[in-house]
C-alpha cells in the first residue's frame, strides 16, 4: 500500500487576499490494528489502518470549511489530528504559520488555547460529577487565562455567550437535555477565546428543533467572534448550509474540494455525485429511483487498488482499478480527484 | 376521537375497506415511584391495507413506544397500556392472550428496530436467525426452511445467500445486517410491517439502497407499512400518509402532499422550517425552547408553550384531533391562524 504523494494543487491558487489560517500537506495518520494470537506467534507485522490518506487542504482566516464523508472515511480522523489529538505520520499541519509537529508540550498547550474542538456526543464529552460551571472553569484554571475572583463571572457570560442562563451552571449535565448540553460543550471551547474551532458532528444528536437553534447560534458566534471552522457531519444538508467550501471524503482521501455552490450545484467526482442524489429530497413524492450507489464502502484494512471509489463508481473504466487518480483543477477553487474530471468551462454569458 | 379513514382518491378499494390497523384512543404510561410518564396520551391511528403511514416526532414524541405498544413488546412492569384498543385483521390485540399475540408477531405483523446490530442474536448464525420464524410459526423442516431461507436473502439483495446463510452477525456490515432482518421480517408474508427508524443508523448511500428495497418490497408482496422516522425527507420519499407526533400525541395526520404544501399544525410548520435544504437561507427558523416533560399533565395543548400563535385559550382548552379537509386532521384549536401569519 503505497501512498503516491499527490502534488500540492488539492489547493486552489489564491485568489482571495485572505489569509491560510490552517495548512494541511500531505497528511498521513494510521492507526495499528490490534493483532491477535496467531498473528504475533507467525510474528506478521501489525498491520496499519490508514485513516487519513495524503490529504492537503488549507483554511482561511474567517472561513467555514464543511467536512463530509460516511462514517469510516476518516473525517473525525482529521478533525482530531488537525489538534494534534492524534499524532500524523506523515505530512504538515501549519496554523497561524506554525508547524504543529515541531511544537513540544508547553508550545502545543499554548496553541490549544487557539484552537478548540466540540465533540459530537454531548453526553460523554461532559464530566458527569462536575457542575457545568465547574466544567468551565476547568478550562480557565488549567489555562490561567483568567484571575481567580473573576472566574465565576467569566463562567456566566460564557453561559449567556451561548444563550444559557447563568443558572444553569450549578446544574449537573444529567439534568440537562442535548441542547443545552451541546451549548455548554461549546461554551468550553469558546472560554479561552479561540480563533479556530472543530465541530466534530456537533448537531448529529439533536433533534430538529433543537438542531436549528444550535446551527443558528454556531453562525452567530462566528460573525460575532470572527471564527474559523472545520465543520465535520456526515448530514449534507447541514453542512451546505453552514459551510462557505466543502470538502468531501472517502477512505481517508479528500476526492473533492469545492466551494459550497460548486459541490452542491456542479459536482465533478461520481461519488459526490452519488452522495448527493442519495440524499432523500424533502418533497412529497414516492421515490421511483433505485438506489443511487451500490455496495457499501470498503474496509480501510483493504483499500481497493487505484482509485479507491472505483468498485462502487458508476463511471469506472480500466484505468481506474490502477491508477490512483491525482487532483485536477475543475475550476480556480473545485478539485477532484478523478481521471475524467474535466476543467469546467465558464458558462458563456447570456446578456 | 379517531380520525376517519384517511385515503387519497386514487384508492377507491380502500376507501370502503375497513382500514388494517385501527388504533383507538391507546394510552401507553410508564410508572416509577416518583412519577408517572405519559409516553403515549390517547392516541388514534389508521393504516389501510398496502399503504405506507409515516410518523415523525423528535425524541421523546412516542412514536417508538406507540410501535411497540401495537405489538406489546414493552416490558410490564414498568409500562402499561392504560386505555385504548389496537384492531389488527378483525382482532383487538391488546385482548389477545400470549401465545396469540406471539403467532401475529411472528407472521402478520412485524417489526424491524433502528439498529441491526442489537436485534439478531450475536452467537448465532444468520440464517438460522431468519429461518427460525418458518420451522416455528410455519412448520417448515429444516430444508425447505434453509431453501427459502436463501429465497429471502436473494430477495433483499445479499448477493451469493449460500456461502453466506452460516455467517454470524459480526462478520456483516450494518446495512447487510438490516437486509438480514428485513428477511426475516419478510419470512412470514406480513400484512403489515412496523418500521422503527430502519435507516438512522445507516450511511446516507446505505439509507437510499435500504429504502429503495423497502418501497420495492412493498409493491411487490402489497403490504402495508408503519414507518417511523425522525428525519421528514424519508417520510417524504416514502409515506402515503403522515402523522406527526408531539408529547405522545397525534398532532397532525395528512395524505403526505397535503402535509408538505399546508400544514394545518403549528408544530408541523416549525418542524418543516428547522429543517435545512437546498432553497434555506440565511437562518432556519427554529422552534423555541424544548418539548415538554411527559411526566407533567397539561390541560391544553402540550405545544402552546413553544406555539407562536397560541392564545389563553390553547393553555386550557384539551385539544383532539379534528379532521379539517379530506383525511387532513390537525390537533390544533386554531388552524386558520397559520394561513393568515404564514403567508
Amino acid at each position: 500500500m503505497t501512498v503516491q504523494p499527490s502534488p500540492a494543487v488539492d489547493e486552489a491558487p489564491d485568489t482571495q487576499p485572505a489569509k491560510a489560517l490552517l495548512e494541511v500537506d500531505d497528511l498521513v495518520v494510521s492507526f495499528p490494528k490490534s493483532r491477535n494470537l496467531l498473528d504475533l506467534i507467525r510474528r506478521r507485522p501489525p498491520l496499519r489502518v490508514r485513516a487519513v490518506n495524503s490529504v492537503s487542504f488549507t483554511i482561511q482566516e474567517h472561513e467555514t470549511l464543511g467536512l463530509v464523508g460516511e462514517s469510516g472515511s476518516g473525517k473525525t480522523t482529521l478533525g482530531r489530528t488537525l489538534l494534534r489529538l492524534y499524532d500524523p505520520d506523515s505530512g504538515k499541519i501549519r496554523f497561524a504559520g506554525q508547524e504543529l509537529r515541531d511544537l513540544g508540550r508547553g508550545e502545543l498547550k499554548a496553541l490549544r488555547r487557539q484552537m478548540q474542538i466540540v465533540f459530537q456526543d454531548p453526553y460523554s464529552s461532559l464530566n458527569p460529577r462536575f457542575t457545568v460551571a465547574e466544567t468551565i472553569a476547568e478550562v480557565l484554571r488549567v489555562h490561567d487565562v483568567c484571575p481567580r475572583e473573576e472566574v465565576q463571572a467569566r463562567v456566566g457570560e460564557l453561559l449567556g455567550l451561548v444563550g444559557l442562563t447563568a443558572e444553569i451552571g450549578a446544574r449537573q449535565p444529567g439534568t440537562l437535555s442535548g441542547g443545552q448540553r451541546q451549548r455548554v460543550g461549546l461554551a468550553r471551547a469558546l472560554a479561552l477565546k479561540p480563533t479556530f474551532l472543530v465541530l466534530d458532528e456537533p448537531v448529529a444528536a439533536l433533534d430538529v428543533s433543537i438542531q436549528a437553534q444550535v446551527l443558528n447560534l454556531l453562525k452567530d458566534l462566528r460573525d460575532e467572534l470572527g471564527l474559523t471552522m472545520l465543520f465535520v457531519a456526515h448530514e449534507l444538508s447541514v453542512v451546505r448550509h453552514m459551510s462557505d467550501r466543502v470538502a468531501v471524503m472517502y477512505l481517508g482521501q479528500i476526492v473533492e474540494i469545492g466551494t459550497t455552490t460548486e459541490i452542491f450545484e456542479r459536482p465533478s467526482h461520481p461519488y459526490t455525485q452519488g452522495l448527493l442524489k442519495a440524499i432523500p429530497r424533502m418533497v412529497p413524492e414516492r421515490r421511483r429511483r433505485e438506489a443511487v450507489l451500490k455496495g457499501e464502502v470498503p474496509s480501510p484494512l483493504a483499500i481497493p487498488s487505484g482509485c479507491p471509489f472505483h468498485p462502487r463508481c458508476p463511471r469506472a473504466e480500466e484505468i481506474c482499478t490502477s491508477a490512483e487518480p491525482r487532483p485536477i483543477a475543475v475550476s480556480g477553487t473545485q478539485v477532484s480527484r478523478c481521471h475524467f474530471a474535466e476543467p469546467k468551462p465558464l458558462k458563456p454569458r447570456t446578456s | 376521537m379517531t380520525v376517519t379513514a384517511l385515503m387519497q382518491d386514487e384508492t377507491p378499494r380502500a376507501a370502503t375497506d375497513a382500514p388494517l390497523l385501527d388504533v383507538r384512543g391507546l394510552v401507553t404510561e410508564f410508572r416509577s415511584r416518583s412519577a408517572t410518564v405519559v409516553a403515549n396520551a390517547s392516541v388514534s391511528l389508521q393504516v389501510p391495507r398496502g399503504r405506507t403511514v409515516g410518523i415523525v416526532g423528535e425524541s421523546g414524541s412516542g412514536k417508538s413506544v406507540l410501535c411497540r405498544s401495537i405489538l406489546r413488546l414493552l416490558p410490564s412492569p414498568p409500562a402499561r397500556i392504560a386505555g385504548g384498543e389496537v384492531w389488527f385483521e378483525g382482532r383487538d390485540l391488546l385482548t389477545l392472550g400470549v401465545r396469540e399475540m406471539a403467532q401475529v408477531r411472528g407472521t402478520r405483523l412485524r417489526m424491524i428496530f433502528q439498529n441491526p446490530m442489537t436485534s439478531l442474536n450475536p452467537v448465532w448464525p444468520i440464517g438460522d436467525q431468519i429461518t427460525e420464524g418458518l420451522r416455528v410459526h410455519y412448520g417448515l423442516s429444516g430444508h425447505a426452511a434453509r431453501q427459502r431461507g436463501l429465497e429471502l436473502l436473494q430477495q433483499v439483495g445479499i448477493p451469493s445467500p449460500e456461502s453466506r446463510f452460516d455467517d454470524y452477525p459480526f462478520q456483516w456490515s450494518g446495512g447487510m445486517l438490516q437486509r438480514a432482518v428485513i428477511a426475516m421480517a419478510m419470512a412470514g408474508e406480513p400484512s403489515l410491517l412496523l418500521a422503527d427508524e430502519p435507516t438512522t443508523a445507516l450511511d446516507v448511500t446505505i439509507q437510499d439502497q435500504i429504502l429503495a428495497l423497502l418501497v420495492d418490497l412493498q409493491e411487490r408482496t402489497q403490504m402495508a407499512m408503519v414507518l417511523v422516522s425522525h428525519d421528514l425527507a424519508v417520510i417524504a420519499e416514502t409515506s402515503d400518509i403522515v402523522a406527526v407526533m408531539y408529547a405522545g400525541r397525534v398532532m397532525e395526520v395528512a395524505p403526505v402532499k397535503a402535509l408538505f404544501e399546508q400544514p394545518l399544525h403549528p408544530y408541523t410548520v416549525g418542524l418543516l422550517a428547522s429543517t435545512p435544504h437546498a432553497e434555506t437561507t440565511d437562518r432556519l427558523e427554529s422552534i423555541p425552547g424544548q418539548p415538554p416533560s411527559l411526566s407533567q399533565r397539561t390541560v391544553g395543548c402540550p405545544f402552546a408553550e413553544r406555539c407562536r400563535f397560541a392564545s389563553k385559550d390553547c393553555h386550557n382548552t384539551p385539544v383532539t384531533l379534528r379532521e379539517m379537509v379530506d383525511g387532513h386532521a390537525s390537533a390544533c384549536l386554531f388552524p386558520e391562524r397559520i394561513g393568515r401569519a404564514g403567508a
